[in-house]
């Protein structure tokens, strides 16, 4: 399964009470996926309630195709970017959509604001 | 050879009437297209116009922001993010449209969007100054530790 930038994607975690199943969405560019052989950057998300400046609310209008029925509230954590392998990406995870292009250029400039403080101008 | 004339004649009158109204048609035509021309001119007027006294007021935010206690900070955000929410679906609107083939308003626009933005962000800097936030629990970061470690390590053994 090949990822793409903008994409959401499933990803497992080992944790000491077992594994856990967190949505991801990816970062990094084709160029540099394919460069890593599918390997890619990616902010963490989680369906829990934050409420803190890290906290950016993904809503379904912010998506290609909307999030499965069972999701009720979804939100990127700003701070958590991880690399991840394409072996780790779940196929088939109902989480599979796309953030629209505006929403993913708004999402890099609060990561890079808030994460980093770091202002991006637009183009 | 008068009955061939006569039927050029005729299919001469038609054409010329066909023509007379073809052109009163264009005519027509014409002062529909000047008058949308016209309509369309008046609207990208008032979009830049109402862009730039968002712009001026956007501008003029940043110093505001900067003597807000964390508490105003944090019902501002509320309402920032209302109005990000009206200008996001707007341009998107206008994004449909390209703009109006203007690149004063595209750029105008995507300026407003960016410093709407830009306020929200200080504004979250400002209303998260004192405040302790729930952390992510440590089993979570040390597992996305371990991920981002052993996937960078595999990468960089291929």
């Amino acid at each position: 399964m090949s990822v793409s930038q903008r994409d959401i994607v499933e990803v497992v975690f080992n944790l000491p009470q077992g594994q856990l199943k967190h949505p991801v969405i990816v970062l990094s560019k084709e160029d540099a996926i394919e460069q890593e052989d599918g390997s890619f950057v990616g902010v963490m998300m989680t369906t829990e309630d934050f409420d803190d400046e890290f906290s950016y609310p993904i809503t379904n209008d912010m998506l290609v195709k909307p999030f499965h029925a069972g999701i009720e509230h979804s939100e990127v954590r700003l701070h958590l970017i991880g690399f991840f392998l394409e072996s780790d990406v779940i196929k088939n995870s109902h989480y599979n959509t796309q953030i629209k292009i505006n929403e993913f250029k708004s999402l890099v400039k609060y990561i890079s604001g808030l994460t980093f403080n770091v202002a991006i101008k637009p183009e | 050879m008068y009955i061939s004339i006569n039927a050029i004649e005729s299919e001469s009158r038609i054409l010329e009437r066909d023509l007379s109204f073809f052109s009163l048609k264009k005519i027509v035509l014409k002062f529909i297209v000047q008058f949308l021309e016209g309509i369309l001119v008046k609207i990208k007027t008032k979009i830049v116009s109402d862009l730039d006294r968002s712009l001026l007021a956007l501008n003029g935010a940043f110093a505001v922001i900067d003597s807000y206690t964390p508490e105003q900070a944090k019902s501002e955000l509320v309402v920032v993010k209302k109005v990000i929410q009206i200008y996001r679906k707007a341009n998107n609107r206008m994004e449909e449209v390209k703009f109006f083939d203007s690149a004063e308003i595209e750029s105008k626009a995507k300026e407003c969007i960016s410093l709407l933005e830009d306020i929200d962000i200080q504004l979250r800097k400002k209303a998260h100054t004192k405040k302790v936030s729930d952390s992510t629990s440590n089993e979570l970061l040390n597992a996305l530790t371990r991920h981002s470690m052993s996937a960078l390590s595999q990468s960089l053994a291929r």
